[in-house]
Formats: C-alpha cells, sequence, structure tokens
C-alpha cells in the first residue's frame, strides 16, 4: 500500500510501498517501514524520500538557438615541392596527394545559471538527449558538425567539433532545450512537511520538496517530454555510428552493426 | 490541498495551490540514490593505435621525360614520397572494466565525467584529431555513452554501463571501409602503378607500392587503406645537374630511400579524469 509516513526524530519523511503489514506504523524499527529506513536497499518501492535527489528545475525548460559558423573547404598537399620538373605540371607527376578538409572547434554559451556549483543539466537536441556522439549537421563526403554539452558554475554550454572536405560545410541554425537542476538542500528551520511561511507554500522533507518547483517525473498528459534510456545509446562499427535514444534511431551511412539500441522511459515537467 | 491519497486510486499526490500536478506515486519524480551510493573514480580511458602500414611513392625523371625545363640539360631527377596508412575495417574491443558495483534493483545511472586528453594521437591528415567532448568540464552522458573521437576513418567510443549491479567501463574504436571513390577523390594515388608491377624497378616511370612498417621491401602495388600521415618526401637537389643524385637513388632499395617507419606516427590515445556515476531508480 502507497503511504506517506515521517520520523521527525530520524529526520526523514518519504512515500513508499509498504512490503508488508509488519509491526507498527510509528516503529521506524519495523519491517514494514524498512523502505524508509533503508531507501537505497529498497529503492524500487520508494517514490520520494528525503535522503534522494530529485531533479528539481533551477528555471525553467529554456530554448536556445545557435548559429553555428561555416567552414571553409581546404586542400593541401604532400609531396615533392613545386619546384624544376619534378611536379611540373606539365609532367603528370603520381606522387603528389591531395588532403583534404579541415577541422574546427568552438564552444557556444547556451544558459547562465550562476549557482556557483556545477548542476545537473539535460540538454534536448531535435526532441532527443544531445549526447557527445550526436551530429546535428551532416553533408555530403563526409562532413559533419558534432555537438556536446558541458556544464560549469555559472553556465552551460555546448562545444563543436566540425570538419569541411575540399568543399566548405555550410551554416546550420539549431534549436537546444536546456533543463537545469538544482541541488536542493534541507532548510532546518523549516518542518518536515507543512507550510513556508516565507512563500506559503507546501513543503516536505523541510524544503527539499515544494509545491513551488516543479521536478522531473514520470510523464504524463500535457507533461513536456524527454526520453531518458536505461543503458548505452551510441555503438560503432566500420568505422561508423549509430545512436538509439528515445526509441529513434540515427544511423551513418557504411555502419555494419546491428545495434538496437535500450530501453527507455518518458519523463516530463 | 496539497498532498493527498486519492482513494479511488490509492494513490498519494502532491499538488500546487492551483491543483497543477507536482507529482504523485504514479508519476514519481526520478529519484538518484544519496551520495553514498555514489561512484567517483579516477580512470584512464585508453585506445590502441591502429593497425598500419605504409605506401611508398617513387618517381624517376629525365629529360626524355615529361617535359623539362631547357636549363635541364642533362641528368635526372628522383623523388620519394611514404604515407602512413591506416588498415580499413578493424575492429576493437577493449576489456571491460569494472568502476563499482550499486544497490540491487536500480535501474538508472546518471554519469557525468570530466576527461581531459592525456595522450592525444598523432595528427590525422594533418589535422589535430580533438576529442568530441570539451577537457576538463563536467560533461553529462546521456545512457552513459560517449563518442570521443571522431574523423572521416575512425570513431572511439566509451560507455559506462549498468551489468546487474556492476557499473562497467567499455571501449571500442573502429576503421572505416575504403570509400568507392577514394582514388578519383584524392587524385594522385594509383591503385596499380603504370609499371603494371613494381614500379621502382623500372626507368622513368612514376607509381606507388607498398611496404611493411619499418622496410623489409617492396611487397606490392598501391594497398588500399587510409591515407593518415606523411612520413617524408625525398626529392633530388635545388641545383640539377650539381646535386642531382645518382640513378634510382629514392628508390625504396637504395640508400638515399624514404623512410618506411610508420611508427613515427602514433595514432594511440587516453582520456584521464573523474566519472561520477550517480544511480537511480525510475518507475516504469
Amino acid at each position: 500500500m502507497v503511504t506517506l509516513r515521517g520520523f521527525p526524530e530520524e529526520n526523514v519523511i518519504a512515500v513508499f510501498d509498504e512490503p508488508n503489514n509488519s509491526g507498527s506504523i510509528e516503529d521506524f524499527d519495523a519491517a514494514r517501514n524498512d523502505p524508509i529506513k533503508n531507501p537505497s536497499q529498497n529503492i524500487s518501492r520508494v517514490f520520494f524520500h528525503t535522503d534522494f535527489f530529485q531533479y528539481e528545475l533551477a528555471m525553467p525548460i529554456q530554448s536556445v538557438n545557435v548559429n553555428h559558423a561555416a567552414l571553409a573547404g581546404r586542400t593541401s598537399f604532400w609531396g615533392p615541392a613545386n619546384q624544376y620538373w619534378i611536379n611540373a605540371t606539365s609532367f603528370a607527376s603520381a606522387i603528389p596527394y591531395a588532403v583534404p578538409g579541415q577541422n574546427a572547434s568552438n564552444s557556444t554559451l547556451l544558459v547562465t545559471h550562476n549557482l556557483g556549483y556545477v548542476p545537473l543539466a539535460l540538454v534536448a537536441w531535435n526532441g532527443r538527449m544531445l549526447m557527445p556522439g550526436v551530429a546535428v549537421q551532416v553533408e555530403s563526403e563526409g562532413k559533419t558538425r558534432f555537438v556536446s554539452a558541458y556544464a560549469t558554475t555559472t553556465a552551460i554550454y555546448i562545444r563543436e567539433i566540425y570538419s569541411s572536405t575540399d568543399s566548405a560545410l555550410s551554416s546550420t541554425n539549431q534549436s537546444y532545450q536546456v533543463l537545469i537542476f538544482k541541488a536542493s538542500e534541507e532548510n532546518e528551520d523549516l518542518p518536515l512537511m507543512g507550510i513556508d511561511v516565507s512563500t506559503n507554500e507546501f513543503i516536505l522533507g523541510r524544503g527539499k520538496i515544494n509545491t513551488i518547483n516543479n521536478y522531473l517525473r514520470r510523464t504524463g498528459s500535457g507533461d513536456t517530454p524527454f526520453s531518458i534510456d536505461f543503458g548505452p545509446t551510441i555503438d560503432i562499427n566500420s568505422g561508423r555510428t549509430r545512436i538509439v535514444s528515445g526509441g529513434v534511431t540515427t544511423t551513418e551511412s557504411g555502419y555494419g552493426g546491428s545495434f538496437s539500441g535500450p530501453s527507455f522511459t518518458s519523463v516530463g515537467i | 490541498m496539497p498532498i493527498y491519497k486519492d482513494l479511488d486510486t490509492g494513490h498519494i499526490l502532491v499538488e500546487d495551490y492551483n491543483e497543477n500536478l507536482i507529482w504523485s506515486s504514479d508519476r514519481p519524480p526520478v529519484n538518484l540514490l544519496p551520495e553514498s551510493s555514489w561512484i567517483t573514480t579516477q580512470q584512464a580511458i585508453s585506445f590502441p593505435d591502429f593497425s598500419k602500414f605504409v605506401n611508398y611513392a617513387y618517381q624517376r625523371v629525365s629529360p626524355s621525360s615529361g617535359n623539362p625545363p631547357p636549363w635541364a640539360l642533362s641528368g635526372s631527377g628522383d623523388a620519394c614520397q611514404t604515407i602512413t596508412m591506416i588498415d580499413p575495417l578493424q575492429e576493437w574491443n577493449g576489456p571491460e572494466i569494472t568502476l563499482g558495483t550499486v544497490p540491487a534493483n536500480a535501474n538508472y545511472i546518471d554519469v557525468r565525467v570530466n576527461l581531459n586528453q592525456t595522450k592525444a594521437s598523432n595528427s590525422f591528415l594533418d589535422q589535430a584529431v580533438q576529442p568530441l567532448i570539451a577537457p576538463s568540464q563536467w560533461v553529462h552522458l546521456p545512457g552513459g555513452s560517449g563518442l570521443i573521437e571522431a574523423t572521416n576513418v575512425w570513431r572511439r567510443l566509451f560507455t559506462v554501463a549498468l551489468n546487474g549491479t556492476s557499473v562497467v567501463l567499455r571501449r571500442k574504436q573502429t576503421t572505416a571501409a575504403i570509400p568507392a571513390n577514394a582514388v578519383a577523390r584524392y587524385g594522385g594515388i594509383y591503385e596499380n602503378s603504370a609499371a603494371n608491377g613494381d614500379a621502382f624497378l623500372v626507368s622513368d616511370r612514376a607509381g606507388w607500392g607498398w611496404m611493411n612498417s619499418g622496410g623489409g621491401g617492396w611487397v606490392g602495388n598501391y594497398r588500399a587503406g587510409h591515407p593518415a600521415a606523411l612520413i617524408q618526401v625525398g626529392q633530388f637537389g635545388q641545383n640539377p645537374g650539381a646535386s642531382v643524385p645518382t640513378s634510382g637513388a629514392k628508390h625504396p632499395t637504395r640508400e638515399r630511400r624514404c623512410s618506411t617507419n610508420a611508427g613515427v606516427h602514433d595514432f594511440s590515445s587516453t582520456y584521464t579524469g573523474t566519472i561520477v556515476i550517480r544511480p537511480g531508480y525510475i518507475k516504469t
């Protein structure tokens, strides 16, 4: 049975599924209260526990457009210097080798948070989680723009590695969604469950849950959904990549494996 | 009522004062276990060098070949070039490394890494191989996967994954097939030399052969692979008639041959830093 139970002396409160009816509900050591006493050993029975971390949004979901720069094409040559007749155009030398392309990297600010610590953050692109290896742009002959996100104590950024061949990689505009989460801490001046008189909001766990905030949770109707994968999302084979995230498969031409991807669930706000 | 039990469903709901759902026992929050259950580990993530060989180009030119300038009254010139090649279609799976354990029934891990490139690959086609993740920054790995290098030729991947109650690190690297248009696209490299055999034994010819790294002689015609880095270019002196080497001086069997040591190019790489794994549980 799902129950809400708190123990002020132990400074814990939880919503959990009782494993049995053994013992008094007021006895912290009773078998029926084991999920609140030992939540990590009963994780599948615990819906909320003050010892756990919940993904509390630090700010509303941010949607950011980024203009990614073009990268010029480039060709250089390996081979004898173009002097005398050994590499003259009048002689069809077989030695010079045309080296195609160039690479570049860049970092772009997405969102400033100024939390003072490195927060947990999720960045989504095109409806799916952005992970190292996602190419937001692919053009002919392998011209690619890879993008991944990173967090600092002040902001969330994306880093891009992009490449041209003997022809240019064009510029592109992409949109990213950013979810930044706070590390909520208990406030000993607040009750284990009740009203925060300063905000008149309902709280649980001395402020760890506050109904003024939003928390990443199992999705339902009306939510903004994001997919969370339960296992590895990338495979490589034959020099190429397959990414399966949120049930959506993206495969580079030439990939030779059979990766089917992990199970996933939708979470939302 | 901010928190209540729905007697029809048996679920507990938390709402704000406008009756907007915050979470409930049937739409529970994503829970991560407390810090005592995290795994924080220092780790080196290494990828080995690729299988390589050498393609050797030799070109012999005399006044009777091509269209030399009028001051080239006599003599002949030689040039050579050697290129480190990466073999196509290599697949490498590194041995699994156990990073720690998590409580039973944890079905989700939040993985963050902070890695620095402590051993860089040799440049590929004269371009630095840059990691796809920001060096020395905190990067989230959704699903635990991180593609860390991607060139036109190879991919390198590491994965932090749940295996029962163990958390393991896996590494893979792979090289691509030869593009169908590689010769035409890159030009200047003939799959079959003009000499229809060992081009190096024929005067007034230009051609490519391949050799094992470190020498050992000509093995065959140009061998298909991925040109990766230039080993050496050798050519006759800049004052024809005065410093033109003797005939065949750049032939791979001669003293003044180009180096065939592909070992000067090491494409292995290592990333070192911190991995933080926060186990959790998501109701499905």
